[in-house]
């Protein structure tokens, strides 16, 4: 009996507490719906709730999802990057996991909430101007989540108006289109925002314009086109291959490459969008501009044409790159900096400006036969010897030394010391740790320095040394000190930069071998101009993929970039990613650094299976879907 | 303190004892296992343990339909020892081996199923042998079917199960063409050229592999060979 | 209670055992013998080995007596510069007998057709068959058109024309079932039309016709259409008791089935029904449908995989397999759509010989070609105009054998199949150079 009563309060406060639930969703219904959006003011905060769920990549992108940075944003600092060729984490060794990069749930509820929006539009009292923008708007955000949905999953149910529950659950599952129509969707999506978008918000909000709407259709209509030519570079089989959930045919390549080409044109010719300072007078200040940039894209509206803001320090308003990413002598006392360790292969994609046109791998001897000998150090080779750390890095593209701290480079004021280790006089080598020498007089340690706050490299001490030979700096902020907690990074994030719509625009030219080829050529070679780079190339898909991993390292295209030309699984086969260690050469006097190639210690080779190209749908019990291949 | 432990206990008695009603369900009573060959050698088709042929089974009187998988080692044989005896579909899938159609088997007690297959290529007289400071391969390539084949390659590991997925070491050759069945490949590892993989005095095992061009297709392999260097 | 219960059950248990014996002693004592046939002089004794092609048949021409008007080359009642269905033109420079059509050549002289009603035509095509060595052809049976009495006269006359002239060349053939646009009703009218048909041109008589083929020691029947899975108005189980049908307890004839292309694991293309499977493995030969499944680029990566899969169930279950092959596709005028001039090039016959290679490659024993004549969707190995000789279409074309080839080129490369299916050595994956 007294088993009964307390299992009947529970019921009663279980009620109540779904009354809560109840009561708090109440603006979602009509009428409350109604009140919300007849004020201005309403719909700002219905409108900045979307924008808030917006699938953005940025700063607090990880591969557990979006906004990483409420609740415990404690991830280790493990970013997309180092799923890819980019980077390393100091210590992890992950690659990427079935779970990861998931969006379903999230996803399909940002395209509910935007459906209502959607489906109130016509009933609000307002002006033809402000019925446009809202419809542009809605169009713009349900193009951006279903561009998100089907990157990862295929082909997806297109769910354009609110659904009701009415007894019938049934009645609310909606099969998957396919994924050409999917994409189509998205393009239409994209139509319908720029058709109706403005060309700017009075005071200048950060909000998706006409614009926007034209970047977004020029990554998506490209991410298309790229699925459509490069498809069968990696079959797979099962249902969802025959319904035609996943997978397009080449055939469709065309239209998605020209969708991209004049989206793209859009931009470029309406005389409203500039590459930041586009002409410095040398490599120092290409670099140092490019660092800029990126250090607050604020300073370039001309190029960044749509923000996203970090406003305050905190919870869901801050991000977590200022303590993660730190070199290790910069931490401010955050106990794990220094966790992003750009990868020697990356270093190498870099053109130098004595050989401009190609990739130029750092060689570390005299003869310079053996940038793929990576089986340690070799007494009986000659290697270059230099006073300066980064001085191997001499002459490497501007937007490198903005992207990584090189050894021995200044940063915050300090001389950042990476060093693997030595070679003693008697030719021995000594690398990764033991004890300190002494030649002559001096004592020479093994990491550089006496103590572990006085260098960034190498220490497997807490996770906190680069293990690849460089430290991470592309969008760090020198001038700022961030706290050591968490959500304490206020940088803004530029989510579409000129850059990378002149870079759309000159891969859909040579990939689809449509368009102006010569303006594609030039906008290739304009970005090569704002880097320091004085020798036009020529537009070929291979100068076009070298210059956007160079360009966009970072920023988050470079997953998406490997998976939507099926290059993944060729790059990532037992891929084993390399660092260049520093190391100071005693058998001469005065020591001098030498440099290592190497496989990046403690990191087990990576391999990309076919089935990841797409992700696996959740829930497949209760939606009744048809999942993607072998999941 | 005491109170504590005390109460612990007697939680983990309740738990344990909630424990054992939840596993009164049978054990996996039957086991599965049998040998991919070669359909006309009748010699087993040699593949790979780790991002290999695949064998995929449904168990039937299951709505669900939910298709679990069993690997397959080197030697083209499996064994699976925890399996219910019921009634399964098992199909190979993304095999070395011209696609086979599902069968509908009945497993019970020690229940054996050989795989009858087509191997897209049958990697013949091959050998592998130490000559100077190079491990060299010759083999001959004799393809099944009318793709081209892609890649040949001769993969070195510390372990037997050593293949294209699973190689410390490797030396391949892209063909992308058609064979001709009576043409010597030879492929080499330099082993200096390696030495942060390959020590002198130590054993590994080489394996000679050919990929052929068609969808999901994996390595076809001779048998992996030990060598000291 | 327990004994009761028992009891009350023996009557029906002892019941149902005198109805199983009854059973079985009605069908015991008299097993149907199977027929046997006489196959003294009988010319083709199994499908093996041969290669043929399928024989449409379906055109005639105003005058030509058959009075079906331009069947099959007009459009909408017309045959004239914009009105056309054919997308290749017949070079006719062979034929006795020829149509004036209202199209003209550049020259304005007036471009003629032929019509396989006429018996002088039927014997020129089986002609060109023996000189380039092609074995034979199915005649194809439209079920939709021989419903109608004219389409009967029609067909009957041009089978009558082919029994004819394959007699008199010495090549293969047999009798192809075309269900499209069928229905359930139409099974029973098939097999009617069948027993007509045998009786009424002596299909299985080894003398009246020695050249009509047999496998597994029976006529060859073929039926081509089951378990396609575009909207069809009859069943895979229709198909089923239509087997049993022709066959009958004596197992009358043997069966080649027309499946579609991914027959086998019951997708894309093909329904999902495993009573497909039951009734393939009923039948005697299969010929999947590959027209349109491929072209010269995807034809490796679809059919590498697919022949020696296909074959080896085929093997597997007892059955035999013979691959189709087309020399390309082209129906932009049937369909109204310029884009499709030419959707599948010949590309000179490396497309044809990319299939015949890859047939034989993998393991084919015998070849069907589609088709010996259909130049509505351009997949005709017979003479046909060469790009540059065409009549004109109004603002739309015809399509052509490429200029520098001759006009019979795709009978020789078929030919030259058939030798390599023979077994004549000197042939590989490399297509053969004809001698100038």
């Amino acid at each position: 009996m007294k088993f009964t009563r307390h299992i009947l309060s529970l019921f009663v406060l279980l009620t109540a507490l779904s009354c809560n639930n109840v009561l708090d969703k109440q603006p979602l219904d009509k009428l409350q719906g109604e009140n919300l959006f007849s004020n201005p003011e309403g719909v700002k905060l219905y409108m900045a709730n979307l924008y808030y769920q917006l699938p953005i990549e940025d700063f607090t992108f990880f591969r557990q999802g979006f906004n990483w940075n409420t609740g415990d944003p404690n991830n280790g600092g493990f970013a997309p990057a180092m799923i890819t060729d980019e980077a390393v984490h100091t210590e992890f060794g992950d690659f990427i996991g079935d779970g990861d990069f998931q969006w379903w749930d999230q996803g399909y509820k940002l395209i509910r909430d935007t459906n209502i929006l959607i489906d109130i539009i016509p009933t609000l009292d307002i002006n033809e101007d402000e019925t446009k923008a809202l419809v542009g708007e809605s169009s713009f955000i349900r193009a951006y989540a279903y561009f998100a949905l089907v990157k990862r999953y295929g082909g997806v149910p297109l769910i354009t108006a609110v659904q009701k529950y009415e007894g019938d659950v049934e009645a609310l599952k909606v099969p998957r289109s396919t994924e050409k129509e999917s994409w189509e969707f998205v393009m239409k999506e994209c139509d319908v925002a720029i058709a109706n978008l403005a060309d700017s918000w009075p005071g200048g909000e950060r909000r998706a314009t006409k614009w926007v709407a034209y970047a977004l259709k020029s990554r998506a209509a490209l991410h298309a086109a790229s699925l459509a030519k490069y498809g069968e570079r990696a079959p797979i089989s099962g249902t969802a291959v025959d319904q035609k959930l996943v997978g397009m045919d080449k055939s469709a390549a065309a239209e998605f490459y020209k969708a991209a080409i004049e989206a793209s044109e859009a931009i470029i010719n309406s005389g409203k969008f500039a590459l930041y300072k586009p002409t410095p007078a040398s490599p120092a200040e290409a670099a140092e501009n490019y660092r800029k940039l990126f250090e607050d894209p604020n300073i370039a509206p001309g190029e960044a044409i749509f923000i996203k803001g970090f406003a305050r320090p905190g919870s869901g308003t801050g991000h977590n790159y200022g303590i993660w990413f730190q070199p290790n002598q910069t931490a401010n006392g955050w106990p794990h900096p220094g966790r992003m360790n750009p990868t020697l292969d990356l270093i190498d994609a870099y053109e130098s400006y004595t050989n401009p046109g190609q990739s130029a791998p750092i060689t570390t001897t005299v003869a310079g036969n053996d940038v793929s000998d990576y089986n340690g150090f070799d007494p009986a080779k000659n290697y270059k010897r230099y006073e300066d750390p980064a001085g191997i890095y001499k002459d490497k593209d501007a937007r490198l030394w903005a992207t990584a701290i090189l050894p021995g480079t200044a940063w915050k004021g300090q001389k950042i010391i990476i060093q693997a280790g030595f070679i003693k006089p008697d030719g021995n080598a000594q690398l990764f740790g033991g004890e300190p020498i002494k030649v002559g007089s001096t004592t020479i340690y093994p990491f550089g320095a006496a103590d572990r706050t006085q260098y960034s490299g190498f220490d497997t001490w807490g996770g906190n040394n680069t293990r690849t030979g460089v430290s991470f700096k592309k969008f760090l902020n020198e001038g700022v000190n961030v706290a050591p907690g968490w959500n304490q990074t206020v940088s803004d994030w530029a989510d579409f930069r000129y850059a990378e719509i002149l870079l759309n625009y000159a891969e859909a030219i040579v990939e689809s071998g449509t368009g102006a080829a010569a303006k594609g050529a030039q906008a290739l070679n304009d970005i090569r101009r704002r880097a320091g780079h004085t020798k036009d190339i020529p537009l070929t898909i291979d100068n076009v993929i070298r210059e956007r991993r160079v360009e966009l390292a970072f920023e988050n295209k470079r997953f998406w970039d490997l998976v939507r030309r099926r290059e993944y699984h060729t790059l990532f086969n037992n891929r084993v990613r390399h660092a260049l260690i520093p190391v100071l050469d005693l058998r001469v006097t005065p020591a001098k650094y030498i440099f290592i190639r190497e496989n990046i210690a403690r990191l087990n080779p990576a391999t990309f299976d076919y089935k990841q190209y797409y992700r696996s749908i959740p829930g497949i019990g209760a939606n009744g879907l048809v999942q993607n291949p072998q999941y | 303190m005491k109170k504590i432990s005390i109460y612990l206990s007697v939680l983990a008695v309740m738990l344990s004892a909630a424990g054992c009603k939840i596993d009164n369900y049978p054990a996996p009573d039957a086991q599965l296992f049998g040998t991919f060959l070669d359909a006309e050698t009748n010699e087993p088709v040699e593949q790979d343990i780790i991002r290999g042929s695949t064998i995929e089974f449904i168990e039937h009187g299951y709505a669900s339909q939910t298709k679990q998988v069993m690997i397959v080692k080197n030697d083209g044989s499996y064994r699976n020892n925890l399996i219910f005896a019921n009634k399964y579909t098992i199909t190979p899938v993304r095999g070395n081996f011209v696609p086979t159609e599902p069968q509908d088997v009945t497993v019970a007690g020690a229940t054996q199923l050989d795989f009858k297959v087509q191997p897209y290529i049958r990697v013949k007289d091959a050998k592998i042998e130490k000559v100077g400071s190079k491990v060299v391969a010759t083999f001959k390539i004799q393809q099944t079917v009318i793709n081209n084949v892609k890649k040949i390659g001769l993969y070195a590991h510390p372990e037997p199960s050593v293949g294209e997925p699973m190689r410390t070491v490797l030396s391949d050759m892209e063909i992308n063409a058609a064979t001709d069945p009576n043409k010597v490949y030879k492929l080499e590892i330099d082993i200096p050229a390696n030495s942060n993989n390959l020590k002198s005095g130590s054993q590994y095992f080489f394996r000679i592999g050919a990929l052929i061009d068609a969808p999901e297709s994996k390595f076809n392999y001779a048998k992996a060979v030990r060598l000291t260097l | 209670m327990k004994i009761l219960k028992f009891l009350t059950l023996l009557p029906f248990l002892s019941f149902s055992c005198d109805g199983a014996d009854e059973s079985i002693q009605i069908t015991e004592p008299k097993p149907v013998e199977e027929v046997k046939y006489d196959d003294t002089g009988v010319l083709f004794k199994s499908y093996k080995g041969l290669v043929m092609a399928g024989y449409q048949g379906w055109f005639t021409a105003e005058g030509d007596g058959a009075e079906r008007g331009w069947h099959h080359y007009q459009k909408n009642g017309k045959f004239e510069p914009g009105a056309a269905s054919i997308d290749f033109w017949p070079d006719v420079t062979d034929y006795p007998k020829t149509y004036k059509t209202a199209f003209k050549y550049k020259n304005q002289e007036a471009a003629h057709v032929y019509s396989p009603y006429d018996e002088e035509s039927v014997d020129l095509h089986f002609k060109w068959m023996k000189e380039h060595g092609i074995d034979g052809v199915y005649m194809q049976r439209f079920v939709s058109e021989v419903k109608g009495e004219s389409g009967k006269r029609h067909f009957n006359k041009v089978l009558a024309n082919a029994l004819k002239a394959s007699k008199k060349y010495g090549r293969a053939i047999s009798i192809m079932y075309d269900l499209s646009g069928s229905n359930t009703a139409d099974m029973d009218f098939i097999a009617k039309d069948w027993e007509e048909l045998q009786s009424t041109f002596k299909l299985f008589d080894n003398k009246e016709n020695p050249q009509y083929l047999r496998h597994n020691g029976r006529p060859l029947l073929a039926i081509w259409g089951v378990g396609f899975n575009d909207g069809r108005k009859y069943s895979i189980a229709d198909i089923q008791k239509l087997v049993e049908k022709v066959k009958g307890p004596t197992k009358k004839a043997s069966i080649l089935l027309g499946v579609p292309y991914y027959w086998r694991t019951l997708g894309n293309d093909t329904e999902n029904s495993t009573l497909l499977h039951t009734v393939i493995k009923s039948a005697d030969v299969i010929m999947p449908w590959a027209v349109g499944r491929y072209n010269s680029t995807s034809y490796t990566s679809v059919a590498g995989t697919h022949l020696p899969g296909d074959i080896a169930w085929c093997k597997a279950n007892n059955l035999d397999y013979a691959p189709l092959v087309f020399p390309g596709f082209s129906w932009g005028n049937l369909k109204n759509d310029k884009s499709l001039y030419n959707q599948i090039p010949r590309g000179r016959g490396d497309f044809l010989w990319q299939q015949i290679a890859g047939a034989k490659l993998s393991g084919a024993e015998a070849l069907y070609v589609a088709m010996f004549d259909e130049v509505d969707e351009g997949t005709a190995i017979f003479k046909c105009k060469r790009e540059g000789e065409l009549p004109e279409n109004a603002d739309g074309k015809f399509v052509g054998i490429e200029g520098d080839l001759k006009t019979d080129h795709y009978l020789w490369l078929t030919g030259q199949g058939a030798k390599w299916f023979h077994g004549e050595s000197g042939f590989s994956a490399k297509k053969p150079e004809r001698p100038l």
